[in-house]
């Protein structure tokens, strides 16, 4: 305890915040669990996250909701996730494509152990399986992170999908891992409307620099919390994905912050994505792509009449890194949408393909979370939350496919400090 | 093989007495209502690796904090493993009625069976016919008393249930039901049991096939035949239609691998035997070095073995067999077979009405007929 203690980070609060205390109302039975099993997991958390806070002395620092904090602080990181987040667009943008059904749910129905099944196989059937709107919940998952050795999260959450940065620094507070915030825009249809498809247009640029600029430089919403991360989603890839990608663009080789650029609708983009982040001054070095397609992609009757053409496939993501920039890859849990014909083939052949390209040495440009989404996914509500990286994504990694420590080293631990930390 | 006629005077014995074949309607083919997996439990404990570090102990019971660990390794607690609850079993089946179930062939026999008393209540409380079954799981499961005896004994056992009532109870079976684990000297002796009154009694017979080399479906028609068994009275449960190294550590050099084949169950299909494939609801071994390959295969061989022309000799079902595979435990239970299987086939993969009708009514109806 003594040592989880000291290993809160140093933000606005930290010391004055009974932070055990907390932690102690938000443990339950697993995390008792975690850490009886796990005495060593938990030594090493405190470890992960080094000795104590306080200011780089480098001049690079990551800036976390609590602070700036220096790279060897950030320890082993989790680079594709949401803490406090809203995901109910993912149920507007998929209603219509949703095979009909007689499935006992209804859309208002709460998350219980009785619907559980039902909405991992297919997550948008109810608003409550697509938010993570409980901060005790979330600061409970943040800890079980901990308590498993997690140093950070880097929350992907932006306006329209985030809920709460203040939440964000009091959960970092009180579980001491260090979360990253991030500013930017998710794709078209998930943003305020300010900052939709309508606003689109060479002045729209404008705006949206001047949003993440705020974000970066004064804070979100009013709360002083800083974003250290820059975000943007893609899916139609219209005008107002364009002016965001831009703005985004603009904003990191301003700040020298790093940036996800997510794939909703695959590769097929990327390359003009990268040729506007390199027009507007973006450092592509500094670019992780999220959600790129690491199996070919056959639609569900194509694959079922032949289920061949479904396979590993590191085309897509070979053609980024080529281009110096890194990829994230989510150890995700289940959250199916079976009735819109996105078929469960397991994670046994995009992880085949992460193998592939460690093998082939890209494991300085790769980066790994578990993209938890919604409560469906969480460790208390029917997934395992960001615990997946621990429970599957390490284990898979180094035992089943053999991957080197120093492998495993760069993709935890110093790819994310390099992101993460700006000049 | 039987037509229309050919039924005529045939019923299918449910928990409830006996019926006629038109009424059971859509039927799973291979379920498990209340349910003991303790023995599956004890064989696979020993795979889990020491040091593992889950949070999650053996006599935990499932709940939604624990569920999503347990999705993945279901065998770390002995709770994600059974289905001892009437009442949470009457409200799967009612799921299954209500998504337009009629019948539910329950398997489980000795070794795996729970309770029997409570199918009368369930089918009575829901309207969904129950057939229950006699018979042996396999050798490692069976209390003390069944070990080591011969084929006459075996036979006796099965036929005083089929006469007075399973498990005490004055419940008749309609199905009998073997499971192998090495075809050892006793399970050949049940098998050869079961395959005697199977042609005595008419009874259709469910077998769990073996997984050892030597002995696999091929080899237990072979045994049926002797004993001369109608193999048209015959089911072959968890028909494999897809091949795969276990471990995932084999497939991540060779992803091709993984296939879809349907030899074995066409193989054993042209012998006049019909094939049962379950949509089952996943159970996870993650921890024991194993992946998830999730439905895709098993939906395309399914599909291969309809358009091969061999919808008459297959049936479906959803082998419920412990808590988290239950709509009320972390999955879909008994609505793996429609809220995914059967959308599937008819919406994505374009299998016409008749052949589901045939899958889901007609085979069944003239199966369990006798
Ligand atoms: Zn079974």
């Amino acid at each position: 305890m003594d040592k989880l203690r000291a290993g809160a980070p140093a933000g606005r609060g930290a010391a004055e915040k009974p932070a055990a205390e907390k932690r102690a109302v938000a443990e339950g039975q697993v995390a008792k669990k975690l850490a009886a099993g796990n005495p060593a997991a938990v030594s090493q958390a405190a470890e992960n996250r080094g000795a104590a806070g306080g200011q780089p002395s480098d001049g690079r620092a990551a800036m976390t909701v609590c602070g700036p904090v220096a790279p060897g602080e950030i320890g082993l990181a989790s680079m594709s996730e949401h803490v406090m987040y809203d995901g109910g667009f993912l149920r507007e943008r998929l209603l219509g494509r949703l095979r009909p059904h007689s499935l006992p749910i209804s859309e208002g129905d709460k998350l219980c152990l009785e619907n559980v099944g039902i909405l991992q196989k297919n997550c948008v059937l109810a608003w409550d399986a697509l938010r993570q709107d409980d901060e005790a919940a979330m600061q409970k998952e943040a800890m079980l992170f901990g308590r498993l050795g997690g140093g950070a999260i880097l929350d992907l959450s932006v306006c329209g999908t985030r809920l709460g940065a203040a939440a964000l620094r009091r959960i970092s507070e009180a579980t001491g891992v260090r979360i990253v915030a991030s500013s930017g825009f998710e794709a078209a249809d998930a943003r305020p409307a300010e900052f939709s498809e309508a606003s689109a247009g060479s002045a729209g640029v404008g705006a949206y620099l001047a949003h993440i600029r705020r974000e970066i430089g004064e804070g979100i919403d009013g709360t002083g919390v800083r974003a250290g991360h820059v975000y943007a989603g893609l899916l139609d890839f219209g005008p107002a994905e364009e002016c965001a990608l831009r703005a985004a663009a603009r904003a990191c080789g301003e700040s020298g912050l790093s940036m996800t650029v997510k794939l909703w609708r695959g590769a097929g983009c990327a390359g003009r994505a990268m040729k506007i982040l390199a027009e507007e001054g973006a450092d592509l070095a500094r670019v992780i792509f999220a959600n790129v397609p690491l199996t070919t992609t056959p639609g569900f009757a194509d694959a079922l009449r032949d289920p061949t053409l479904y396979r590993p496939d590191t085309e897509s993501a070979k053609a980024i890194l080529a281009r110096g920039c890194s990829i994230s890859y989510e150890f995700s849990n289940m959250m199916g949408l079976e009735l819109a014909d996105v078929y469960n083939a397991g994670d046994w052949a995009p992880i085949s393909a992460l193998v592939a390209l460690i093998r082939e040495g890209y494991a300085a440009q790769i980066v790994v979370g578990t993209g938890c989404a919604g409560k469906i996914a969480l460790h208390q509500s029917g997934g395992e939350g960001f615990c997946r990286l621990f429970y599957r994504g390490i284990p898979v990694l180094r035992d089943a496919a053999g991957v080197s420590d120093y492998a495993l080293r760069l993709i935890m631990r110093r790819n994310p400090a390099t992101l993460l930390s700006a000049r | 093989m039987q037509n229309e006629t050919g039924r005529a005077g045939k019923t299918v014995m449910t928990a409830l007495g006996p019926i006629a074949p038109e009424e059971l309607g859509f039927t799973s083919m291979h379920e498990h209502v209340m349910f003991q997996g303790a023995v599956l439990a004890r064989r696979m404990r020993e795979m889990i690796p020491a040091g593992h570090g889950l949070p999650i102990d053996a006599d935990d019971k499932v709940s939604l904090e624990n569920v999503g660990l347990l999705l993945n390794n279901s065998i770390m607690a002995w709770d994600a493993l059974v289905q001892d609850d009437e009442d949470v079993m009457a409200g799967e089946v009612q799921d299954f009625k209500d998504a337009g179930g009629g019948a539910i062939v329950e398997v489980s026999v000795p070794g795996i069976q729970l309770a029997t008393a409570p199918m009368r209540n369930i089918s009575r409380r829901t309207g969904v016919h129950i057939v229950v079954s006699t018979g042996f799981y396999t050798w490692d499961s069976w209390p003390e008393e069944f070990r080591g005896l011969g084929v006459r004994e075996y036979k006796r056992h099965m036929e005083g249930e089929i006469r007075h009532g399973v498990q005490g109870t004055d419940i008749r079976p309609g199905s009998l039901k073997i499971a192998l684990e090495d075809l050892n000297e006793m399970e050949e002796n049940a098998l050869r049991a079961a395959a005697q009154l199977c042609g005595e009694t008419g009874l259709p017979l469910t077998i769990h096939p073996c997984l050892k080399p030597g002995a696999d479906q091929i080899q237990v028609i072979r045994i049926l035949r002797e004993e001369g068994v109608d193999l048209g009275r015959v089911v072959f449960a968890h028909t494999p239609v897809v091949s795969r190294p276990g471990l995932f550590r084999d497939l991540i050099d060779n992803p091709g691998l993984v296939k879809v084949t349907t030899e074995l169950a066409l193989r054993i299909m042209d012998e006049g035997a019909n094939c049962s494939i379950e949509f089952e609801n996943p159970l996870g071994f993650e921890m024991m070095g194993r992946y998830n390959l999730g439905d895709l295969w098993k939906t395309s061989g399914i599909c291969k073995i309809i358009e091969a022309g061999y919808s008459g000799q297959l049936v479906l079902g959803n082998d419920c067999c412990g808590r988290t595979m239950l709509r009320r435990g972390g999955a879909l239970g008994y609505l793996r077979l429609m809220g995914y299987g059967l959308t599937t086939l008819r919406d994505v993969a374009g299998v016409p009405e008749s052949a589901i009708r045939r899958i889901t009514v007609e085979n069944p109806a003239r199966i369990l007929a006798h």
